[in-house]
C-alpha cells in the first residue's frame, strides 16, 4: 500500500485498475541498415507518420464538442507540424546516404525540426515546438510495431490512467477506454488533464510526486479526487473504506445537485453569493450546472493566449464577453481586465527579459503602458454591457494613481462608444482587484470611489509572505490563515462597510471550506471560485452562522500563528456540528 | 507551371495563425506550391519553411503552383493572402 499526495483537480472519489500511459523516453537505438532495405525503411517511417496523423486527427474528432475552436486549432498545428515534409525528407536523407535506421533517421530529422521551429519569430509555433517531443514519442511508439497499449476494453472495466503528464498526443491512445480518474505526476488546474477530467466529471489529482516511478500497471488504485489522494495497491480495509467514501459522495453529490439552485443563506438568514471563476468559456456549462450565482471572476487573460501572437480586437472581446453575459443573465459576470505577465502566463507582447516578473510589469502596470491594448478591452467590455450584468475589475493595483488612470481610459472609451452611437450600461460597476498589500491597508482610499472590491487571496498571500507560489521549498509557508492575510480581508472589509460596499474573494481561499466561517465573519459577502467547488461551498454556508462565524473571526484575529487560526476554526466547526 | 506575385497585405504577415492556413490549403493540392521572397525560397507546404520565410506585411511574394490542379491551388492560396488570411483589419 502507497499513498502519494497531489494537487486535486477534479472533484470525485474512484476506484479501479491503473493503466500507466508511458511518456518516458523511448529509447531510440542506431542499427545500420543496407541499401537495399532503404525504401522499406522510408516506407515503415511514412506509414508511422500516418499513423500518428490519423492518432491526433481522431483525438481532434473525439474533443470537438467538448473544447472551444482556440484548443482545437493546437491539434492542426500538430498535424500540419507531423505533415511537413521536411520531416520525412531530412528522415530519408539520413537513411540513404548514413545507411540507418527509421527510427534513428527520425529522431535526428525531429531534432532538425524542433531547433528549427524555435529558431523562428513565432511564439505560437515555438510553443508548439515543445509538443513536438510527445509527437516524436508517438511516432517512435508506431515504428515499435503494434502499439503496446490496450485498445480493447471489456464490459465492467474501470480504468485509472497514471501518467507523467497527458498531452493531447498522450491522450489518444485511450480510445474509447472506460476511463474512471486521472493521476499525473505533473500539471496544474488548467493543464489539459485537468480541463478534460473536469469535462468528463470524473476525479483528478496533479502533481503527484513519484507517481509514475512508485505505480504499476494493472493494479488497484485509488484516486481521492476531494482530498487530493492516489493510494495504489491498498489494503482490504483502505478498499472498504474508500468504497463507502465513493457511494457517501455520490449521494451527498446528488442532494447537493438537488439544491442547486438554490441561493446560500447562513442559518441565521445572511446572503453569501457564491459565484464561479472561469477562464474558458468552456466551463459555463459546468459553472451553471453548479448553480453558481453569476461569474465573479473572468480571467480574460485566456481570450489573450488563445490569439497569442496576436492580440484579441474588439469584436474578439465583444463576442466572449456577450457570450458570458448572455449565459448568465440576469446573474452578475466580472470581467478582469488583462492580468498578463507575473509567472503565469506569457504572451508575445511580453518582455521575456525581465528577471522578477511577478514584481514587473504584469497586469494594470502593463495596461496603463499599453493604453491600446487596454482600450480596446475596455470598449469589447463596455460594448457587450448592454444587458447591464457585466462589471470590471482592475487587477493588481498598487497605488491610487494607477486606479485614476485606468477610470479615465474607461471614461474615454465611454465618451468615444457614445459618440459612434453604441448602446452601454453608463453605470457599469467598477472594483479593483486587491493583491498587494499596499493596496488592503489603504482600502479606505479607494473605498469612496469603486463599487465593490474583490480579494485575490493567491496573490495576496504570495505579496504578502513573500512566497514564490511555484518554489516547492517553500510552498509549506503558504498560508492563508497566517493571522497577517486575515487582518487585510478585514481591513479591506471594514473600509468597503463604511462605505457600504461589498467585499468578494476570489482566490483559492474562497473555495477552502476551512477559511469559510472566517470569510463569511469577517465581511466577505461574495465568493467566488472554480464551478466544480460551488456546490460544496453553497451547502457548507447553510450550515453556518453569521454570528459564530463573526465570533470566530474576531478570535482568529487575536491569534499568533496560522495553526492557532485553524485550532480555533476546526473547533468552532466542530462545535457548531456537535 | 503558373506563377504569379502578389504582396503580404495583412497587418501581422505570415505569423503563426496565417502560415498554418496556408499550408493546411497547400497540402490540399497534388501540386508543388513555391514561395519565394527576395531574400529565400520555401516550400508553401512546410511549416518550417513558411515561418522561416518570415514574411512581414507588404514583403512581395512570388508564388509557384506546378502540377494538374495548379490552376485551383493558385487561385485559392492567392485568395487567401489577398483576403488577408480572414483576419478582417
Amino acid at each position: 500500500m502507497t499513498r502519494l499526495t497531489g494537487t486535486p483537480v477534479s472533484p470525485g472519489i474512484a476506484i479501479g485498475t491503473s493503466q500507466i500511459i508511458l511518456v518516458q523516453e523511448i529509447p531510440v537505438v542506431k542499427t545500420s541498415i543496407a541499401p537495399e532495405a532503404a525504401s522499406g525503411e522510408v516506407e515503415r517511417l511514412r506509414k508511422a507518420l500516418e499513423a500518428t496523423i490519423g492518432d491526433v486527427e481522431n483525438l481532434k474528432e473525439r474533443a470537438r464538442s467538448r473544447l472551444s475552436e482556440d484548443f482545437l486549432a493546437i491539434f492542426d498545428a500538430h498535424v500540419i507540424i507531423l505533415k511537413d515534409p521536411a520531416l520525412l525528407r531530412g528522415a530519408k536523407a539520413r537513411i540513404e546516404r548514413s545507411g540507418v535506421n527509421a527510427e534513428y533517421a527520425l529522431q535526428g530529422s525531429i531534432q532538425d525540426m524542433v531547433r528549427g521551429l524555435m529558431a523562428t519569430d513565432d511564439p505560437y509555433f515555438q510553443e508548439r515546438a515543445m509538443d513536438v517531443e510527445g509527437l516524436h514519442r508517438r511516432v517512435q511508439q508506431h515504428l515499435a510495431g503494434p502499439l503496446p497499449e490496450k485498445t480493447t476494453w471489456t464490459s465492467g472495466e474501470r480504468v485509472v490512467i497514471l501518467a507523467d503528464t497527458l498531452t493531447p498526443s498522450e491522450t489518444s491512445t485511450l480510445h474509447n477506454a472506460p476511463i474512471v480518474a486521472f493521476a499525473t505526476e505533473h500539471g496544474a488546474r488548467t493543464s489539459h488533464t485537468a480541463i478534460i477530467a473536469r469535462s468528463l466529471e470524473i476525479p483528478a489529482v496533479v502533481g503527484v510526486k513519484g507517481l509514475t516511478k512508485t505505480a504499476e500497471s494493472h493494479g488497484t488504485v485509488i484516486v481521492d479526487g476531494l482530498e487530493g489522494l492516489v493510494i495504489l495497491n491498498p489494503s482490504e480495509a483502505e478498499l472498504a473504506e474508500y468504497e463507502r467514501r465513493a457511494e457517501a459522495y455520490q449521494r451527498h453529490r446528488k442532494a447537493i445537485l438537488g439544491q442547486a439552485r438554490k441561493e446560500a443563506r447562513t442559518v441565521d438568514g445572511t446572503l453569501i453569493r457564491v459565484t464561479a471563476n472561469l477562464d474558458l468559456t468552456d466551463e459555463i456549462g459546468s459553472a451553471l450546472a453548479a448553480g453558481a450565482s453569476g461569474v465573479g471572476l473572468y480571467r480574460s487573460e485566456f481570450l489573450f493566449l488563445d490569439h497569442s501572437p496576436d492580440l484579441p480586437t474588439e469584436e474578439d472581446h465583444l463576442g466572449y464577453y456577450d457570450r458570458i453575459a448572455q449565459a448568465f443573465y440576469p446573474h452578475r459576470v466580472v470581467i478582469r481586465t488583462l492580468d498578463l505577465g507575473g509567472e503565469k502566463y506569457f504572451h508575445a507582447v511580453l518582455d521575456r527579459t525581465e528577471r522578477n516578473p511577478v514584481l514587473g510589469v504584469r497586469a494594470i502596470r502593463f495596461c496603463l503602458r499599453q493604453p491600446e491594448i487596454f482600450r480596446t478591452q475596455l470598449r469589447g467590455i463596455l460594448s457587450a454591457s448592454k444587458r447591464k450584468n457585466l462589471a470590471i475589475l482592475f487587477p493588481m493595483i498598487t497605488t491610487l494613481q494607477e486606479y485614476q488612470q485606468a477610470s479615465d481610459h474607461l471614461e474615454a472609451c465611454k465618451r468615444e462608444l457614445k459618440a459612434d452611437g453604441v448602446p452601454f450600461d453608463e453605470h457599469i460597476p467598477v472594483g479593483i482587484m486587491v493583491e498587494v498589500p499596499s493596496c488592503a491597508l489603504t482600502a479606505e482610499a479607494y473605498a469612496p470611489l469603486v463599487d465593490f472590491f474583490s480579494i485575490g487571496t493567491n496573490d495576496l498571500i504570495q505579496y504578502l509572505l513573500a512566497i514564490d507560489r511555484n518554489n516547492d521549498s517553500v510552498a509549506h509557508l503558504y498560508d492563508p490563515m497566517h493571522p497577517a492575510v486575515l487582518k487585510c480581508i478585514a481591513h479591506v472589509c471594514d473600509a468597503a462597510a463604511a462605505e457600504g460596499k461589498p467585499v468578494t474573494v476570489c482566490g483559492e481561499a474562497a473555495a477552502d471550506p476551512m477559511m469559510t466561517p472566517l470569510l463569511v465573519g469577517l465581511g466577505v459577502s461574495e465568493l467566488s471560485m472554480t464551478p466544480s467547488s460551488v456546490l460544496e461551498v453553497k451547502n457548507h454556508i447553510r450550515n453556518l452562522s453569521l454570528r459564530a462565524c463573526q465570533k470566530l473571526a474576531k478570535k482568529a484575529l487575536k491569534a499568533r500563528t496560522g495553526a492557532e487560526v485553524a485550532e480555533l476554526v476546526k473547533t468552532a466547526v466542530g462545535g457548531a456540528k456537535g | 507551371m503558373i506563377r504569379k506575385e502578389v504582396t503580404v497585405c495583412n497587418r501581422l504577415g505570415l505569423h503563426a495563425r496565417a502560415a498554418a492556413k496556408l499550408v493546411q490549403i497547400a497540402n490540399q493540392f497534388q501540386a508543388q506550391v513555391s514561395l519565394t521572397t527576395n531574400q529565400m525560397c520555401a516550400d508553401a507546404k512546410s511549416i518550417l519553411g513558411v515561418l522561416t520565410l518570415a514574411a512581414a506585411k507588404d514583403t512581395p511574394l512570388i508564388i509557384e503552383v506546378d502540377g494538374p490542379d495548379e490552376a485551383e491551388a493558385l487561385s485559392q492560396i492567392e485568395h487567401l493572402i489577398q483576403d488577408r488570411f480572414g483576419e478582417g483589419e
